[in-house]
């Protein structure tokens, strides 16, 4: 992962924080309890977690109802198609950045409620966010991209895709 | 007729066997056809012909569980999430690479032809008097026109798109329209033309109906929508397959039994009357063994598969495979060198772009090593080519939240310029070190011997691909594309889907197995004319050339069963 990447990576953090730092409905539990035999198999309300944030840093569900739950989809591609050593580090690094949240809620006082995504801020900037972190939340951001961009909305609306394509023409205007 | 006996059997049920079975069928014959494989029903066994890209799960991505059980299979560029159904699983249908060898098979009914690339360029008699003209292999013991009118029958049935070209190495045809060129590939057709005498940018003939005609209605075909999507099995029949075509059409003889599941273990020799009887099968789903008898036998497993069946029919007169005589069963295996590739790109016709799309592209026919030896490699190659422009995605980096949305839903994509691919196809030469063998230790599920394959490239493969990025980056760069990359894949033999050869025809039967009507020279009641009976492999894909000796052989086969002379 690059410099820049992990900049971006710290962006996300702190953007998907504002949407995540108090939801508390799972956050005593541990993703990692969820992975078996290499499948991450979350329960609801870690599924629930995972599109909230994607929607945080991808936010769709205002354009279109042909845009499928990217919380499903990500689970989904994390399980088919990743190594199982990558899944185990998105786990990871989704327990970090609950744990993440966890701290973070905890220094909230009163006072400085106003100013909870800077209480996130200055957690991020005593400690170097892990690689298992910043893996988690690029792979959220990617997956929900591909999930934006492979669906009926986006194909249809950007793309013009047609499953019967119009009448070839061999040479026209660009 | 009983269950057990037949007029034909048909070993097969794929491009070739589909063939034999149809004319044996039209024959009147009363025809078993077999395929190891399950039984795909036209347009009710394409479960998605129709589904759109977002219904995928995957969205078009292949599991990672499956590309790890599936290193050969998934190598085949026809290989994806929507039509994964119909290539074998590796893990299921093991086989020893000797050398490497990426074996792509479709076991089914329809075989390959489901998932075939639908090229079909005649063979000329630059290909037919080769080997002996050059002095390779051996002589064929057919020339073109043998063959000709056999194409003729073929590509009216099937029906195939191209033009009239008049190129002596890719003879003409009977063809429905072509697709036009897009402008940068009649651009570059006409920027060849220009600067060389001996080489044409062509439409790439192709087995798709453009314009149908009875023929093609009654077998229930449409036109070609050009949707792309042919791998998936075409539920409206616009490209060939047995499935869509011949398969249908012998059954509706009344004369077609078929029967999925059967994998034949062995032909079976009559010693007595020096000719084949039956066929013996083990059911892949229970494992029984059943034998059927018949009068011809036609063997059409797929070139490798059809090698094993006769390599393990063994009886006293053939104690190394039936019609073995000559020793050579199972060598002198060829394929196409498909490793190099070379692409750039055109700055030109920016304000040109095509609309809609054409399932094929162009080709340009051999033209190295054609009237005459002019390079320090034997034979030659031909070529695809084709040019397109695509639109970019939104970069979106550094980007989230509202922005991030804005970003990809306001975004117009911006078309590339021209991007222009060629990659070669050459001949590669029949060697007696090419071979596939049984494994004398190890079987499989049904205890058939595992299929030993070694097959290798060799200083000519190396040779002509030099030649071949050589001659295109000068092409390339006469007609003003820059950026010209050139790609040796690496790939091994195989992800070619053309190994030819091993039950290869010629004259003498001390060198070859199969005389000039595809009969075994020692057991005249069995044919082969699937891709194990060439004798060398051209640069053509192979098979329509296949389809047309099928049809031959069976005309043949009919009429020697009436003269009692088989």
């Amino acid at each position: 992962m690059t410099a820049m990447d992990r900049r971006d990576a710290l962006s996300s953090i702190i953007m998907a924080s504002a949407a995540t730092l108090f939801i508390g409905s799972c956050a005593d539990d541990h993703a990692i309890e969820f992975l078996t035999d290499g499948k991450l198999l979350l329960d609801e309300s870690h599924q629930a977690y995972v599109a909230v944030i994607s929607e945080t840093l991808l936010p769709v569900k205002a354009l279109s109802p042909h845009i499928p739950a990217a919380g499903e989809f990500i689970v989904r591609m994390l399980n088919e198609c990743h190594r199982q050593e990558d899944v185990r580090r998105f786990t990871l690094g989704f327990d970090q950045y609950k744990l993440l949240m966890k701290e973070s809620r905890s220094k909230i006082t009163n006072e400085n409620a106003d100013r909870a995504i800077s209480v996130i801020e200055s957690s991020l900037a005593t400690a170097e966010p892990q690689e298992e972190l910043i893996y988690f939340i690029d792979r959220i951001k990617s997956l929900s991209l591909k999930n934006l961009e492979t669906s009926e909305y986006y194909l249809t609306e950007k793309y013009n895709y047609n499953q019967i394509p119009p009448p070839y023409e061999a040479c026209a205007s660009a | 007729m009983s269950e057990y006996k037949y007029d034909a059997i048909v070993i097969g049920a794929g491009m070739s066997g589909s063939w034999a079975a149809k004319e044996l069928c039209e024959k009147g014959l009363k025809t078993l056809v077999l395929d190891r494989g399950r039984n795909v029903k036209h347009v009710q066994d394409y479960p998605t012909a129709t589904k759109q890209p977002w219904e995928f799960d995957l969205r078009g991505d292949i599991p990672l569980s499956t590309l790890q059980e599936n290193p050969s299979i998934s190598k085949c560029y026809a290989y994806r999430e929507d039509n994964a159904h119909f290539f074998v699983k590796d893990t299921e249908h093991p086989y020893v690479q000797l050398k490497p060898f990426d074996w792509i098979r479709g076991y089914q009914v329809g075989g390959k032809s489901l998932m075939w690339a639908r090229q079909t360029q005649r063979w000329s008699d630059y290909d037919f008097a080769g080997p002996a003209r050059d002095g390779f292999a051996v002589d064929w013991p057919i020339r073109y026109r043998d063959l000709a009118p056999w194409y003729d029958k073929v590509e009216r049935f099937v029906g195939i798109a191209g033009n009239q070209d008049g190129v002596d190495t890719v003879p003409d045809g009977q063809f429905l329209p072509a697709w036009e060129l897009n402008c940068v590939e009649q651009y570059f057709a006409s920027e060849v033309r220009k600067n060389y005498n001996d080489r044409q940018v062509i439409f790439g003939r192709c087995a798709h109906l453009t314009k149908p005609q009875a023929i093609h209605i009654e077998q229930g075909r449409g036109s070609c929508l050009s949707r792309k999507e042919c791998e998936r099995g075409c539920p409206f029949g616009g490209y060939f397959s047995a499935n869509s075509s011949t398969i249908p059409w012998a059954y509706r003889t009344g004369n077609m039994t078929l029967r999925p599941h059967a994998i034949v273990e062995s032909i079976l020799y009559d010693e007595q009357s020096a000719r084949a009887y039956g066929v013996r099968v083990i059911d892949a789903e229970s494992k029984e063994v059943t034998e059927y008898t018949a009068d011809v036998i036609f063997l059409n497993a797929g070139a490798i598969n059809s090698i094993a069946i006769l390599q393990n029919s063994i009886s006293n007169r053939f104690a190394n495979g039936l019609g073995n005589d000559a020793g050579v069963l199972g060598k002198y295996v060829a394929f196409h060198n498909y490793r190099a590739k070379i692409t750039a790109q055109y700055e030109g016709m920016a304000n040109r772009n095509v609309i809609g799309q054409k399932p094929t592209s162009a080709y340009i026919p051999r033209f190295r090593n054609v009237y005459g030896q002019d390079t320090d490699f034997m034979r030659g190659y031909a070529a695809g080519f084709d040019a397109r422009r695509q639109p970019d995605s939104a970069d979106t980096e550094g980007l989230i939240g509202q922005a991030l949305t804005q970003r990809m839903t306001n975004y117009q994509p911006k078309l590339s310029p021209w991007l222009v691919k060629s990659h070669m196809m050459g001949e590669t030469i029949p060697k007696e070190t090419n071979l596939v063998k049984l494994d004398t230790n190890r079987v499989d599920a049904w205890g058939m011997p595992l299929i030993q394959i070694s097959i290798d490239y060799d200083d000519n493969d190396d040779k002509m691909m030099i030649d071949f990025f050589e001659q295109f980056t000068e092409m390339f760069e006469k007609a003003g594309f820059s950026e010209i990359t050139k790609i040796d894949s690496q790939q091994a033999p195989g992800l070619d889907i053309h190994e030819m050869g091993g039950i290869r025809m010629g004259h003498d039967p001390s060198t070859s197995l199969l005389n000039r009507w595809n009969q075994l020279h020692a057991c005249k009641n069995v044919y082969v004319t699937d891709g194990a009976c060439m004798t060398s492999t051209s640069t053509q894909n192979p098979s329509l050339t296949y389809m047309a000796l099928a049809a031959r052989a069976a005309h043949h086969a009919v009429e020697a069963l009436k003269k009692q002379d088989i």
